[in-house]
């Protein structure tokens, strides 16, 4: 993978939509916008390069090509990746939340 | 007024401040309806407000081997965003939706992308200096006149202008691709005509211009003909590849190819017909003033130093102006056994003596010179 130190959020959400499941471009914006009460809509051209790039770098691997539907599945890099964004963020969370009950 | 026409040259790096600026007018009630030669057209539709998304072609995925145009999943989420492709200019795709989500919604995202259209630029615009470069090679060398001709003294002017605008143009590549892709851009304040970008296109004109010109004027062989329906060519071909639902990617490639056959031509061309010529630069010579006497008032006297194989002292009369039509020109020379050399190759023949009006060069000894000029003087009375 390219010198990324973090996924940004965008990034993330799509992860953990192939984390869940297999899933194509359409049904991501929709699952994402649903998890997030709307809070994160995603434009065609960030999903688009979100796609790309996890392709690219092996996070995910296509496994279906319907019409103009294309299927994609999460690696095992890809699952990596995600349980240690997931880790990390977790850890950042327990800190914030240990300063805040410590600081108020 | 509800059309509106907006002359303009476009950069690859403009790609972001032509989406800013087609969203801002678009709140105003301009639409963007389309690109002509060198323009963008608008529409005054009050009340309709679209999204614009303006895309480069290759570099602003992450698959650019692919066309975009074939690329399933593009064409996929387009659809789901209703962005509808407006039109194409072969260096932008611009996309309009009535929903308000921008294309790009991670700036992060954005900011990464957008690095490969700054690289692609700032190779664009090392070509464009390297072919002014080979422009400036080529008219030091070739230059044999003690004067500058006015194609001359264009394509200087047009060689220097390129490479100010674009040598400023590697800057906001550079910002492009150290992530500062939002630049001030005064192309994009208004509707109105941008003037600067009617004089930053014109450099480019009088380069070729100058350059085939030069070329017909000085060898009157060339084939301008050939030269008008090289041009020709690659217009009708432009219209005739241009389909807008292709993104005129096609009409891009064949103008390109084009373009480059044409350089090769004007580069390669034989027998010294323009100033792209390399062969001629090999029968390069520099040559220096030594001394200008004038003879009457009808001729000067020109003594310079021509850099040939070793210094040759040369001694050239110039007269003012031409003395006698071609055809009593000729008429003279065959008469007194005098012969003549083109003009622009004096300086690749034997040290001699030359007379020169402005279309032959006589060869002559010095004793001789003065009787012909008078002659000629006489004849043309």
């Amino acid at each position: 993978m390219e010198q990324r130190q973090t996924l940004t959020e965008s990034m993330f959400y799509v992860l953990m939509c192939f984390y869940q499941k297999p899933t194509f471009g359409i049904e991501i914006v929709a699952t994402i916008k649903q998890w997030t009460n709307n809070r994160v809509v995603m434009g065609p051209g960030t999903l688009y390069t979100i796609l790309g790039k996890f392709e690219e770098d092996k996070l995910i691997k296509e496994i279906d090509v319907e019409g103009r539907k294309r299927t994609y599945q999460i690696t095992d890099f890809g699952r990596l990746i995600f349980e240690s964004e997931v880790d990390r963020l977790s850890d950042l969370l327990i800190t914030a939340q240990f300063i805040k009950e410590n600081h108020q | 007024m509800t059309k509106k026409t907006k002359w303009i040259m476009f950069e690859e790096t403009d790609v972001l401040n032509c989406q800013d600026f087609l969203n801002k007018v678009s709140s105003n009630g301009w639409q963007f309806v389309g690109f002509g030669t060198g323009n963008m057209k608008f529409e005054y539709r009050p009340g309709e407000t679209l999204m614009y998304a303006v895309i480069n072609h290759h570099p602003v995925t992450f698959r650019d081997a692919q066309d975009e145009k074939n690329d399933y999943l593009f064409n996929e989420l387009m659809d789901y965003f209703n962005y509808t492709l407006v039109d194409s200019n072969g260096l932008f795709s611009v996309y309009s939706s009535k929903e308000q989500i921008p294309y790009f919604t991670d700036p992060q995202l954005e900011k990464e992308t957008l690095k490969r259209v700054g690289k692609r630029s700032l190779y664009y615009l090392l070509l464009v200096i390297f072919i002014a470069y080979i422009s400036f090679e080529s008219l030091i060398r070739n230059h044999r006149y003690l004067y500058l001709t006015y194609f001359e003294l264009m394509a200087w002017m047009s060689i220097v202008t390129i490479s100010i605008y674009s040598i400023a143009n590697i800057f906001n590549s550079y910002r492009f691709i150290k992530g500062r892709q939002r630049y001030e851009s005064i192309r994009f304040k208004s509707l109105k005509t941008d003037w600067l970008t009617v004089l930053t296109a014109l450099p480019f004109i009088v380069l070729i211009l100058s350059i085939l010109l030069n070329g017909v004027f000085r060898h009157m062989d060339i084939n301008f003909v050939y030269l008008i329906g090289l041009f020709l060519f690659v217009f009708l071909s432009m219209k005739v590849f241009e389909n807008k639902k292709n993104g005129n990617r096609i009409a891009g490639i064949v103008a390109t190819l084009v373009g480059l056959g044409i350089l090769i031509f004007l580069i390669t061309s034989p027998q010294e017909k323009t100033y792209l010529n390399l062969d001629s630069l090999k029968t390069m010579n520099k040559e220096f003033f030594v001394h200008r006497e004038d003879i009457g008032d009808f001729a000067q006297k020109i003594e310079l130093w021509s850099e040939k194989d070793d210094l040759t002292l040369y001694e050239i009369f110039e007269v003012k102006g031409n003395l006698l039509d071609e055809p009593m020109m000729n008429r003279y020379l065959s008469l007194n056994q005098l012969e003549s050399v083109p003009k622009h190759e004096i300086s690749q023949h034997d040290k001699l003596y030359y007379y020169i009006d402005d279309r032959f060069v006589i060869k002559s000894s010095t004793d001789q010179i003065e009787d012909i000029v008078s002659e000629l003087l006489k004849r043309n009375q």
